[in-house]
């Protein structure tokens, strides 16, 4: 460098002004006037400085984008993602809706490419120098938040004190079959006949064989009463149910006379099962359920969509 | 080249630099050029884009900044303003005008604290020049009119060759904040200064409807011979059909 040298920037000078966005001229106008009014108005605050050098490396970047656009925010990048996030808001409602049928799972993954595409813009990829690391670094990115939102949504559903589930119960009378998928609330239910609730059933059933699963089910028999399965129908303390309203299922017409006294935590439940040579004894582990174990009382049907509407009270 | 020197934007006060073949070079002048134009064709829109124009031709180019800024201002995007003139004082630190404009800004957005300590900061430098001046009036017109009214003329002797549009705008303020009387003695002197300007012809006649004037119309008409379809213009000319009622009280109680 000789004497007289003028250390010029090489950095471009932005000369292309701000401008204010046309929905926020109402909103300022009114503010004027409260200000010319004689109000004073509290100022917003500024950003804290710490928030630029924070989301200077890729994972800060990935963890602020957990939530799409939220590394934008700050620096105030979003209106340069708007439409990718309301892209990527359609998709998750649309999950939502069709939840959960195939084009959900389509719609699932499209979501999650837009929300790893948002990190990307949000600059995720800074540390990241050459194709296959990029790639790499975008496919654990992508199985990160698959993860996220497979064990958050239903977290999230749960907080909120919904939890879905399959039916494993046909029952005519309220247009529900088995395998339509419900939704129940887990919080302020009270179970009672002809309710439909959640419920986890491991049985040892068809010579042995384990039978685990976890659905929606139908309450037939409450604490305390004896119920009896008998000429196709069940009897509570000897009077018959409606047939419509409470079905029994096939495989427990094959029991001719079964009866049973419900312990005073106990209630009698029905679903749908496959396979032969039940007896008593794997009646009475399946059917009997202690009412810690219901988690959900079902109040929505959400598929298929014809069918989409509140489930009715029992009669 | 003197900021403002050829105001007279279509007569012979400017001369361009040319290429052999006669093409206009597309420097930061000639920018500038098309945005003092705009800007008194009231296009402010146009002109904020030839200024920004102009600062990608050569980004420390004053006069370019000040004009983005003051358009900003004219579009009521004061926050914009206020950002774009701490971007222009990284390069032109303390620059009295950029803090002047800041002061406008935040007054006209009811920011009074603010401005008046931007403002006093602007005129307590050396040479503030006549837009901290022009400020300077607006910010104390309505609480003290007649020390206001005193800085426009240190506004006008401070500007040079700027004085046509230093008047111009002077009127403006005072036709702004209802001093009819006195804006009219700066606006009336405006279409001699730019004949070709609608904005000059617009503002005259607002102060003319104000005051009642039956002139006010031709200024109106003047200013939609030089720009066709404006329709602030045709806003303002359908307001002069008043009648003789509106007229007649106008006339006398208009410029109090």
């Amino acid at each position: 460098m000789q004497c007289g040298t003028i250390l010029a920037s090489t950095t471009p000078i932005q000369v292309q002004p701000p401008r204010m966005q046309k929905w926020k001229k109402p909103i300022r106008g009114l503010l004027r006037s409260l200000r010319i009014g004689g109000m004073r108005l509290p100022v917003a605050p500024s950003m804290p400085q710490w928030v630029e050098p924070a989301l200077s490396s890729s994972a800060s970047v990935a963890f602020a984008s957990i939530i799409p656009g939220l590394a934008q925010l700050p620096r105030g990048q979003f209106r340069s993602i708007r439409w990718h996030w309301i892209a990527w808001l359609v998709l998750i409602l649309m999950t939502g809706f069709f939840w959960p049928t195939p084009p959900a799972t389509l719609f699932f993954s499209l979501a999650i490419s837009i929300h790893v595409w948002i990190a990307v813009r949000a600059g995720v990829l800074e540390d990241f120098q050459g194709f296959r690391y990029r790639m790499v670094f975008i496919s654990i990115l992508a199985g990160i938040y698959f993860l996220l939102y497979y064990h958050g949504c239903p977290l999230g559903l749960r907080i909120a004190g919904v939890r879905g589930g399959y039916s494993l119960v046909n029952l005519p009378a309220k247009n529900i079959e088995t395998g339509q998928y419900l939704f129940g609330r887990t919080r302020f239910f009270t179970l009672e006949r002809g309710d439909m609730a959640f419920t986890l059933l491991r049985a040892a059933v068809n010579h042995g064989y384990i039978v685990e699963s976890s659905g929606f089910v139908l309450i037939v028999g409450l604490p305390g009463e004896t119920l009896t399965v008998q000429n196709d129908l069940f009897y509570i303390n000897g009077t018959a149910l409606d047939a419509a309203q409470f079905p029994v299922p096939g495989w427990l017409m094959k029991l001719k006379n079964y009866t049973t006294i419900l312990g005073s935590d106990q209630y009698f439940i029905i679903a749908q099962l496959r396979g032969q040579g039940y007896n008593a004894g794997n009646v009475n582990e399946m059917c009997i359920v202690s009412s810690e174990n219901f988690q959900a009382e079902a109040f929505l049907q959400w598929q298929p969509l014809r069918n989409r509407g509140f489930i009715e009270s029992n009669p | 080249m003197t900021r403002f020197s050829s105001l007279e934007f279509d007569d012979a006060g400017y001369q361009p630099e040319r290429r052999g073949s006669g093409e206009e070079i597309r420097n930061e002048e000639y920018f500038y050029q098309q945005a003092i134009r705009s800007f008194l064709h009231g296009e402010f829109e146009l002109a904020l884009r030839n200024y920004s124009r102009a600062l990608e031709a050569n980004s420390q180019f004053l006069a370019g900044w000040a004009g983005q800024v003051r358009m900003l201002i004219e579009l009521q995007e004061y926050k914009e303003a206020m950002m774009w003139s701490d971007k222009a004082m990284e390069l032109f630190p303390e620059h009295p005008e950029f803090l002047s404009y800041k002061a406008v800004a935040c007054f006209r957005d009811a920011r009074l604290g603010e401005a008046m300590a931007f403002s006093d900061n602007a005129i307590g430098k050396d040479n503030p020049g006549p837009w901290a001046w022009l400020a300077r009036t607006e910010l104390l017109i309505k609480n003290n009119r007649r020390i206001a009214e005193t800085c426009i003329p240190k506004a006008v002797s401070c500007a040079g060759q700027e004085a046509a549009l230093i008047r111009l705008e002077a009127g403006r303020i005072l036709l702004r904040y209802g001093l009819y009387t006195s804006s009219y003695e700066f606006l009336s002197a405006a279409p001699r200064d730019f004949p070709k300007s609608a904005i000059a012809w617009l503002e005259l006649g607002r102060c003319q409807r104000m005051l009642g004037y039956t002139q006010a119309k031709t200024s109106f008409q003047q200013c939609l011979l030089l720009r066709p379809d404006w329709r602030t213009a045709e806003r303002e000319l359908s307001k002069c059909e008043t009648g003789f009622l509106g007229n007649f009280f106008r006339r006398w109680f208009g410029g109090l």
